[in-house]
């Protein structure tokens, strides 16, 4: 036995090393729920684009700020960029722009007018160009100004490019500049906008925290002036959903140690086993913590908040043994017990492990880590109540413990021998009846909100800000794939007529591509051509006879007359101009080049898949869809699981207690199964993955009681009795406080576990209607 | 951006001004608060124009005559007779441009963007506030209600870029609006035969979207 204990604290010391870099510093908690879900195996390369664009929107902090007088507005948000300038979170700021700024962002791009035509000019000048030309020489003239963006009038006289540039889109949609600032007006209220790239990464847990603080000093300021402050960004949905999942951990981990405590202190009557109870929980936590964070390098936050539940689990072991302590008295000896509930707790640890097992067979990464995490902490808790236990229980039970026994199981006896026979038949039956119909109100909903969840104010204030300025989000967006960059930026053109026409329909607001910026090639050939060709014919005419001097005419086409800057990518993407679309750009692999296109705010996603769909090599990339469906097909997966499981569960107990044994012992946890979904669909609950990882856990769980009752027949019955009964009541409270939860799918998941877990307990009993008699031991 | 909406809304700028010329003088509170009250009782004003365009390009000065109407509820109308027809209808939601042919064109906001600020200040100005024009412009008032001079010159923002100083001038209506551009070339606006006239007529109605 001393190796069995030396081993154990060995164990417990490479835990602790393996934690050690880890001390000191806050936990490595993964809050990006993005990283916990499964790739998109089919399409690599819409990995990559979602990675990129995922990476440019969650690194961004977006504010507006606003008040009914212009003024005060202007003041508050200098004094919002001003506090933004100074913190060393954030990168850089866009607020206030020098009105220089934009004039030399877009001169650059004049030095293409040569080859750029606006549509509505491209028409003019190839049906009427003499007329278009004059019109608009009229406008031009009529009005006061000189050419735009720097130029000269005597450089552009048509404003051609000034018409070119009105017909760029503008992801600024209802924005206008007002005093250097980015401006929306509604309602009387005049708002600014301000954005800011993260200095760090938008779930590192630190910059999280302090950037939330950051903006709710701002809010307070703008508020203390009657003003109000809007804010959003990935970075602020992580932090929320961190500290959600922190307090739901804290709340859950708190409530069900008191109630632990509580139980163990009422039942066992020694501080000694709450103490040890506590010791096996922390050694299974430390022990899962430790190997998750040896072979993942990160928690995730999920991980957190299902293994906080594993405490429920855990304490099972323990109690056996103390159970037993207590029905044994003062005959107690620890090496003869812990022979005899053996093979029931390793049967129970093995069959819960093929319940998480399950897990593990799953590629849903996030899923396989709450696999591991549990299986490490229920093998670690096992070992703990094998090897490092026996030496703190040497002496017998408490005797003011041990009257606690007979009355628990008298009442057992009188429930089992109630639940035979015919009574059993019509319990079954009327609980059949009560609950079965509920399956006809099962819904199932995939969708990941279930998951992940932000709160009401996150939304709202995300809402407010896309209503005011239009930017839409980069949770969806269309991937375009073509051969060569030419026939990339023709299918780009395409596409964008496409959105125009949703654009005037009102169906979007608007969208960013790079085709609005660099025609293909071919248009641009052709515009240059047409141009040439009107002005040498008509144009030249035009600006003599307006009175145009001579050798202004002659100047611009000669101008035009030299061989053109043709605009390409690369080109393009060198100007300063192009930043706000860079990233939409991946270039070209294995021969194969893409882009992306970013719809603005949209009203319905099906006028999008539409557009895609009428267009090959345009596919539309909606990743929380596309999780949705994985999500679907992972419950579909996890369905065939149970099936699989509950046979394993049946074949691993057959070679102890025999085929038609076995049947019968897995009988209780299917029928709790059965019932429970019924009850599922009477509360409205929708069936989803969680559900059904819910149902494996039940399963894992639940056959635990019946396999404690068998085991109980024939040795120490009503220490058994008192095992299932504790077990049942610390797993009820751990995962039925899940069901608390502010997230759908762990409530979900802790609903279905306290039912279910509810049904098996009650049934588990039912094992004993059937073989031999119970042998009868004095207590 | 800036210089782009200049260019576009340069002539409902000069049309706002003339209106808000005409009947506002900026410089003493008590003055200005003087003509806006007495502009409350005028509704519609109508004016013929006769615009000179000064342009180092051009060889000789470009002229251009027509006519303005002014709805201090509905909106403006600035229609360019001779030596082309080209008609502007200035309307809160936005400018529509009316071509030879009859065919219009919209220029809403999302068009054209900066014209945002133009919009508040054509909102300001029809709403006769004095405090939109102070927004937009340093102005420095001379002479009295009957024969006064504006000076503006315009604040940091989307009309600075195009245009270095504006001059106003009349007595009970505006008479004269000279425009210089930063460029070096000039627009001076005259108007004549300026007349209330309550209501508008049909057609004008129909431009600026009324329902009769």
């Amino acid at each position: 036995m001393n190796k069995k204990f030396v081993a154990w604290v060995a164990m417990l010391l490479l835990s602790l090393a393996a934690l050690w870099p880890y001390l000191g510093q806050p936990l490595p908690v993964q809050t990006n729920v993005l990283a916990m879900l499964p790739d998109d195996a089919r399409q690599p390369a819409v990995e990559q684009a979602l990675a990129q664009l995922a990476a440019r929107a969650g690194e961004r902090l977006v504010l507006v700020v606003g008040h009914p007088d212009a003024d005060t507005a202007n003041r508050l948000a200098a004094g919002v960029e001003t506090q933004l300038r100074q913190s060393p979170l954030l990168k850089s700021v866009q607020g206030r722009v020098q009105d220089w700024d934009v004039e030399q962002l877009i001169l650059p791009y004049a030095r293409y007018r040569p080859v750029l035509l606006s549509p509505d000019d491209r028409q003019g000048l190839q049906r009427q160009p003499a007329e278009h030309l004059q019109y608009l020489l009229q406008r031009r003239l009529g009005l006061p100004g000189a050419g735009g963006f720097g130029l000269a009038w005597a450089d552009d006289p048509f404003g051609l490019f000034d018409q070119v540039v009105s017909h760029l889109p503008h992801a600024m949609g209802s924005l206008q500049w007002q005093q250097g600032w980015l401006t929306a007006s509604r309602a009387g209220w005049h708002w600014r906008l301000l954005s800011a790239p993260l200095q760090g990464d938008a779930y590192d847990p630190a910059l999280q925290q302090d950037l939330t603080r950051l903006v709710d000093g701002l809010r307070q300021q703008a508020e203390a002036q009657d003003g109000q402050l809007l804010a959003t960004g990935a970075v602020l949905f992580a932090a929320e959903a961190r500290q959600q999942a922190e307090t739901e951990m804290n709340l859950i981990g708190t409530v069900s140690l008191v109630a632990v405590v509580v139980l163990m202190l009422g039942v066992f009557r020694r501080v000694r086993h709450l103490l040890l109870s506590g010791m096996v929980i922390a050694a299974g936590t430390l022990v899962a913590v430790a190997a998750t964070l040896l072979v993942y390098g990160q928690l995730h936050l999920l991980t957190l908040v299902m293994g906080a539940s594993l405490i429920g689990v855990a304490i099972d072991y323990s109690t056996h043994l103390f159970a037993s302590q207590l029905q044994d008295g003062d005959h107690w000896d620890v090496q003869r017990a812990l022979e005899a509930i053996h093979p029931a707790i390793r049967m129970g640890l093995l069959t819960t492990l093929l319940g998480y097992g399950a897990l593990a067979l799953l590629t849903f990464p996030g899923l396989r880590q709450i696999a591991f995490f549990s299986s490490a902490g229920l093998i670690g808790s096992y070992l703990t109540v094998l090897w490092g236990l026996p030496v703190f229980v040497r002496q017998p039970s408490a005797r003011s413990a041990r009257p606690l026994l007979v009355p628990v199981g008298r009442v057992f006896d009188a429930y089992s021998h109630w639940l035979r026979g015919r009574r059993l038949i019509g319990l079954l039956l009327l609980l059949a009846v009560c609950t079965l119909p509920g399956w006809t109100r099962l819904q199932t909903d995939d969708d990941i909100r279930q998951l992940i969840k932000p709160s009401d104010d996150l939304l709202r204030q995300e809402q407010q800000i896309r209503d005011l300025t239009g930017q839409g989000n980069s949770r969806q967006f269309f991937l375009l794939e073509a051969d060569s960059e030419a026939a990339l930026l023709a299918l780009g053109q395409r596409l964008n007529q496409q959105l125009d026409s949703l654009v005037d329909r009102g169906e979007l607001q608007g969208y960013q591509s790079l085709a609005s910026w660099v025609p293909p090639p071919g248009q641009q050939r052709h515009d240059h051509a047409l141009l040439q060709q009107a002005v040498q014919t008509e144009g030249q005419a035009l600006l003599r006879d307006a009175g145009v001097r001579d050798g202004i005419v002659t100047h611009y086409v000669t101008q035009l007359n030299q061989p053109p800057a043709w605009l390409d990518v690369d080109a393009f993407l060198a100007l300063p101009l192009s930043t706000p679309v860079r990233h939409l750009w991946f270039g070209a692999e294995a021969g194969v080049w893409r882009m992306a296109v970013v719809p603005g705010a949209f009203r319905s996603l099906s006028h999008l898949h539409e557009v895609a769909q009428g267009l090959p090599g345009v596919t539309l990339v909606d990743k929380a869809s596309a999780v949705s469906d994985s999500f679907r097909q992972f419950r579909e997966s996890a369905s065939v699981m149970f099936a699989l499981s509950l046979l394993a569960v049946v074949v691993l107990m057959s070679r102890r207690y025999g085929w038609r044994r076995a049947l019968l012992l897995a009988a209780p946890v299917a029928l709790s199964v059965l019932f429970t979904l019924g009850v599922l669909g009477w509360l409205g609950v929708r069936v989803n993955l969680f559900v059904a990882l819910g149902f494996l856990m039940v399963l894992g769980v639940g056959v635990d009681y019946a396999i404690f009752v068998e085991e109980g027949r024939h040795h120490q019955r009503y220490a058994a009795v008192l095992a299932v009964g504790l077990s049942a009541l610390t797993t009820l409270l751990s995962f039925g406080l899940l069901a608390m939860s502010a997230t759908p799918a762990v409530r979900g998941f802790g609903l279905t576990q306290l039912i279910g877990v509810g049904f098996s307990v009650l049934l588990a009993p039912m094992v004993l209607a059937w073989g031999h008699g119970p042998k009868e031991q004095a207590p | 951006m800036s210089v782009r909406c200049w260019n576009r809304a340069g002539w409902p700028v000069l049309m706002l001004l003339c209106w808000l010329g005409s009947h506002l003088s900026a410089h003493a509170e008590g003055l200005l608060d003087q003509v806006s009250q007495q502009l409350a009782r005028h509704s519609v004003v109508h004016a013929d124009f006769v615009q000179t365009r000064q342009m180092a390009a051009l060889k000789k000065p470009l002229q251009l005559s027509g006519q303005l109407v002014v709805s201090r509820a509905h909106g403006v109308i600035w229609r360019i007779d001779k030596p082309y027809r080209l008609t502007y209808v200035l309307l809160p939601k936005g400018v529509q441009e009316i071509l030879p042919d009859g065919r219009r064109r919209e220029r809403t906001a999302q068009d054209i963007p900066g014209v945002g600020s133009i919009e508040s200040l054509f909102k300001g100005l029809l709403l006769a506030d004095p405090l939109v024009l102070q927004q937009h412009f340093d102005v420095v008032a001379e002479g009295a209600p009957t024969a006064w001079v504006l000076r503006l010159t315009p604040k940091k923002g989307p009309l600075q870029r195009g245009l270095q100083a504006a001059n106003m001038s009349g007595g009970e209506q505006v008479a004269q609006v000279v425009l210089q551009e930063r460029s070096g070339d000039s627009t001076t606006i005259q108007f004549l035969h300026t007349e209330v006239r309550d209501p508008l007529t049909a057609e004008e109605a129909r431009l600026l979207g009324v329902d009769g």
